[in-house]
């Protein structure tokens, strides 16, 4: 058991969501924290192993002497007095921790994330170079920037916790929380619904890209535009059926009449990585899967069925999947 | 004893064969089914206590590996979401509200007058309500999950999930009405044991020679008295709020959710201290017993005990780390979480010494203790 031991922190420490791979400033302080928490106790524990390995199997004199009990309450109490000042050391170690991942005073970018059952409306704030916009279980950031992200929730709590990157922090409904969120490297950082929402809170992922500064200003140019203009006949077919059908009281597209604020803003949705929040990368057979009957893929989401044409359901997933 | 000393503190003119008789009238079990069904003999009622207690664990563990079943491989098909949440929210209820708790108060129910010298727990007949009220609570959860209104809002029943708005049906009822049972249940037992430990020990045997599980059970038990209202004020508004239109913890009308986490951390922090006390009782008077000697430092013992009943309350709000408290509340409930391993480690080193001061037993419980380190 024990030779698996690092093996299976190996394992644990690897991949894009986890809060012993963090690639933020935040994730770091608190990945210090829990390395030097877990030592430090780990060698206490050995310390209290050893001792307790010569309680039992010591060699015994006859009969307790008084200078035996004595030594013994020197050496408890000694021992006493030393977890208390360990104790505090820790305690201490988790106030600079706590401190060092708090807001700082001015963030470069701010976001407004609102959580739902059971997905992540995103808004970006507009700037000096674009307007505002709105997207979907997708953030990009800047690599190497603070970015305050306000959470909110529109209906039961949630709770944002992207490990690789940042603490845990709660939406709750009526109240507006916040969290400092900043990647060193580039990278996609999973996240993931951490306070149980109901039936899908399973299915209830965000995707954090960090990405170059250039780059990240180049996304929120394309994500700031409307929809651009159509070329394939398919989408531009499924873009008809899509604004006939009842897919446009609930969603929006902007520079189309679609205006719905129930599901998620669609005009980029063909530029996220995945769709229903983490559940399927976003291909144009996905699209028409979820389109066709998202209740099975996804049971009890609020998205209903809405009956089809083969030759419709084929045109409106040409059409999401070209809304780049 | 000689026979003139014993007569000295007899009050009865009976004979010696006339008051065993009476005595053995009195106190022995009737036949019958009805009479085993309302016994009040708190050796029974420990035993059925403690047998219930086994069954809702075992139950508890085939829940678990349901759920282990579904998780083995990623997107398995082999329960429903829905299913799903209903089992891991009976998984913590039963093994919280219908075990672990219970199954400590039901050692001490068994334990604790023999312990302390007297022939039965105070209000033997409330002991064996709270038995009953347990075995309703228990059921009523059980069959509600049988015919698939089992509550599916988690253990905590966070609002405004478990609330009228997102909670359909009679679920979230089902959960709160089991909480007004299982701790209606376990105040019984805890004024009990306070009774029996302060007013009923033998002649002679001052609160500073009672064994280490009766101080452990008697701090348990303040604990209880203390916590279980905040829990029984949380469900009861909650029931309030989704059958009569209250608006406790709806934000919209100046409620707050919140308030919800706030008074079900008050009660569950403190749990953790219920289920954890009558644990370490049981380790030193195990370690005391089987290392022949009396555990070193008992009044050490006590007073970490005490200590660490009177922390329990302060520390609630570290379920609530990442609920958005302000930062300076937060830290304050970091130092106070932090400073309960203080008595937990002068219980650690007091054993430490006993074993080394005496000369230990390996024999089962022993060995469990050892393997509990």
């Amino acid at each position: 058991m024990v030779a698996l031991w690092p093996a299976a922190f190996a394992c644990g420490c690897s991949g894009n969501q986890s809060a012993l791979a963090p690639y933020g400033a935040p994730a770091i302080h608190v990945e210090h924290l829990i390395v030097g928490i877990v030592a430090l106790c780990t060698l206490i524990w050995v310390a209290v192993m050893l001792v307790l390995g010569l309680a039992l199997w010591r060699k015994r004199q006859q009969g307790e002497t008084e200078i035996q009990q004595r030594r013994l309450a020197v050496v408890v109490t000694a021992s006493v007095a030393a977890t208390a000042v360990l104790i505090a050391g820790m305690t201490v170690a988790s106030f600079y921790t706590t401190r060092s991942i708090g807001l700082p005073q001015r963030a470069s970018i701010a976001i407004t994330v609102r959580a739902q059952q059971w997905w992540w409306q995103v808004f970006y704030a507009s700037s000096a170079a674009t307007p505002g916009f709105q997207t979907a279980n997708e953030i990009h950031i800047p690599v190497g920037q603070d970015v305050h992200v306000r959470l909110e929730s529109a209906d039961v709590i949630h709770s944002f916790w992207v490990p690789s990157l940042a603490g845990k922090q709660d939406l709750v409904p009526g109240r507006s929380n916040s969290l400092l969120l900043r990647a060193e490297k580039p990278g996609v950082y999973r996240g993931q619904c951490a306070e149980f929402c109901g039936l899908q809170h399973g299915h209830m992922a965000v995707m954090v890209i960090a990405e170059a500064p250039a780059d990240y200003a180049r996304w929120t140019a394309a994500q700031s535009a409307d929809a651009i203009p159509l070329v394939a006949p398919d989408a531009a077919a499924g873009r008809i059926a899509f604004l006939a059908k009842p897919c446009a009281a609930c969603h929006t597209i902007r520079g189309t009449t679609a205006t719905g604020n129930t599901g998620p803003d669609l005009t980029h949705v063909g530029s996220r990585q995945t769709i229903a929040a983490g559940l399927v990368e976003t291909t144009r057979g996905s699209l028409a899967a979820w389109i066709a009957d998202p209740q099975t893929l996804k049971p009890g989401n609020n998205m209903p069925m809405v009956p089809l044409t083969s030759v419709e359901l084929q045109n409106i997933s040409a059409y999401m999947e070209s809304l780049k | 004893m000689t026979r003139s000393a014993e007569d000295g503190l007899r009050d009865t003119a009976l004979s010696d064969r006339e008051l065993k008789r009476a005595l053995a009238s009195t106190w022995s079990a009737q036949p019958g089914l009805w009479e085993a069904l309302s016994t009040v003999d708190h050796k029974v009622i420990g035993r059925r206590y403690i047998a219930t207690a086994f069954v809702f664990l075992a139950l508890g563990g085939v829940l678990s590996l349901l759920m282990r079943l579904q998780l083995a491989q990623p997107e398995a098909r082999f329960i429903g979401p829905d299913r799903y949440n209903q089992i891991f929210t009976m998984h913590g209820s039963n093994m919280m509200f219908l075990f672990a708790v219970p199954v400590m108060q039901a050692m001490a129910v068994y334990l604790v007058p023999l312990m302390v010298g007297t022939r039965n727990i105070a209000f033997p007949r409330l002991n064996a309500f709270s038995y009953w009220i347990y075995v309703a609570g228990g059921l009523l959860l059980w069959i509600a999950f049988i015919v698939d209104t089992g509550p599916d809002v988690g253990w905590f029943a966070y609002v405004p999930l478990s609330g009228p708005q997102y909670g359909a049906g009679k679920r979230a009822d089902i959960w709160a009405q089991m909480i007004t049972f299982t701790e209606l249940s376990a105040l019984a037992v805890a004024v009990e044991i306070v009774v029996t430990v302060f007013k009923q020990r033998a002649p002679g045997m001052s609160l500073d020679r009672i064994p280490l599980f009766v101080w452990s059970m008697l701090v348990t038990s303040f604990l209880v008295i203390l916590a279980m209202p905040a829990i029984m004020i949380a469900s009861t508004s909650l029931i309030l709020d989704r059958l009569v239109g209250t608006h406790f913890f709806n934000p919209a009308e100046g409620g707050d959710v919140l308030l919800w986490q706030h008074l079900f951390w008050f009660f569950g922090h403190p749990e953790v201290y219920i289920i954890f006390l009558p644990a370490v009782g049981m380790v030193s008077t195990i370690v005391a017993t089987f290392t022949g000697r009396p555990v070193f430092g008992y009044l050490a013992m006590v007073m970490a005990l005490v200590a660490t009943g009177v922390l329990a309350f302060g520390l609630w709000v570290h379920h609530m780390f990442v609920a958005g408290l302000p930062r300076l509340g937060e830290s304050f409930f970091t130092a106070s979480s932090m400073a309960i391993a203080v008595p937990a480690g002068l219980q650690i080193f007091c054993w430490l010494a006993t074993i080394w001061a005496g000369k230990p037993i390996f024999k089962t419980p022993f060995l469990f203790v050892m393997a509990s380190w």
